[in-house]
């Protein structure tokens, strides 16, 4: 199977977060932390389950900040509407409202206000935590459907590959744009903008205090 | 893990890591390597379009596997573990060194240019670029490009002077 084409075309590819000037600026929009925001891409129900389950996936915790502190769903939400190719676009917005209903189904209530971090960390162990079997066959479903999509047939979609496939491309954003926003970057990974030395034999302990480095 | 605290821990801190080397050879100047123009074949302004006929040979091929034998073998002697090899195909064009087809020589029969980047048959005519090196060496051709056009533009400026051009 051409997996990789088919990945290609049904939006998978949407993890890695490349640096523009766009994506500068969304970072410097983030941090301004005005009151009242309004998402550009997501509904303002979907940018509220996306926020609960960034948040399940980079809390805060005690040395770190979270998703959440640092705006990432208002970056995330600016990066899908201004940044993100039309194709990747098209599927999350087939997708997201697949995964709302699927947590809400699996939480077993109506109202996204209803949802509690338990429901979300439920919606995120059925998906991020499903055997490789699971995965590997939601692949092939979800390939085997573009593919077919791609020769003009139209068939229903396979909701929990589309989900899982959504949910993982969330995930992928969210950590790309956590490891690219400011603090993060800069003081919580090593930070070296200007390198000027190499030591060609130090522990990872000396040279970066056990951190990956923030710029490579 | 997947997610949640421990998840966003091992994301700060440095993971696997891996080393790879890669070879470089040098394309012989192969006479069977060549572009020609297709008269049957007209673009959209009624020219011919260019039939781009190259490909590397036994030498080449050779070469690869020695590359990859010798890479493995530094590797390994150098301390590595874990080592593999590998041969991706290669198609000239992908490493980006432009040069070939208005070959350099003596002969006017088997060459385009003279050696000093002049047209045998019109000596009017220099071509500068990399056209005059029909071999794509290992390294990086720029320099020599620009070392070979200085020497072209001195002796045409010379020839001009005597009235010759």
């Amino acid at each position: 199977m051409q997996r990789r084409t088919a990945l290609k075309n049904i939006g998978l590819s949407f993890g890695a977060v490349a640096l523009s000037s766009t994506v500068v600026s969304l970072f410097e929009s983030c941090q301004t932390g005005e009151g009242v925001w309004t998402p550009k891409f997501f509904t303002s129900q979907q940018a509220d389950l996306v926020s609960k389950i960034i948040d399940v996936i980079l809390p805060t915790t005690d040395n770190t900040p979270g998703a959440n502190d640092l705006n990432l769903t208002q970056f995330m939400d600016g990066y899908m509407a201004l940044v993100s190719s039309p194709e990747d676009k098209e599927f999350a917005k087939m997708s997201l409202p697949i995964v709302s209903k699927l947590t809400l189904e699996g939480a077993g209530k109506e109202k996204f206000s209803e949802l509690t971090n338990e429901d979300i960390d439920a919606l995120l162990n059925r998906f991020l935590r499903a055997d490789k079997a699971t995965q590997e066959s939601r692949w092939d479903t979800l390939n085997a459907w573009a593919e077919a999509k791609e020769k003009g047939e139209t068939n229903a979609v396979p909701e929990k590959a589309a989900a899982h496939s959504m949910i993982n491309s969330l995930r992928s954003l969210a950590v790309s744009a956590f490891k690219n926003s400011e603090v993060i970057g800069e003081t919580v990974l090593a930070y070296a903008p200007v390198p000027g030395e190499q030591k060609g034999c130090v522990s990872i302990e000396e040279a970066t205090g056990g951190r990956a480095w923030s710029l490579y | 893990m997947a997610y949640g605290p421990e998840f966003k821990e091992s994301i700060l801190n440095p993971g696997g890591w891996t080393i790879g080397l890669n070879g470089f050879g040098e394309v012989l100047p192969y006479h069977e390597n060549k572009m020609t123009l297709d008269y049957d074949k007209l673009d959209q302004w009624g020219l011919p379009t260019v039939t781009f006929d190259a490909t590397i040979r036994e030498n080449e091929l050779n070469m690869r596997k020695d590359m990859q034998i010798q890479a493995m073998e530094m590797l390994d002697n150098a301390g590595f573990k874990n080592i593999s090899g590998y041969d991706n195909e290669y198609h000239l064009g992908l490493g980006i060194h432009e040069m070939g087809t208005a070959r350099m020589g003596r002969d006017p029969k088997t060459s385009v240019l003279n050696g000093n980047n002049q047209l045998h048959e019109v000596p009017n005519v220099f071509v500068t670029d990399g056209a005059a090196m029909t071999s794509s060496g290992n390294v990086n051709p720029s320099l020599t490009y620009m070392a070979l056009t200085a020497r072209a533009v001195d002796f045409a400026v010379r020839e001009l002077k005597k009235m010759n051009l």
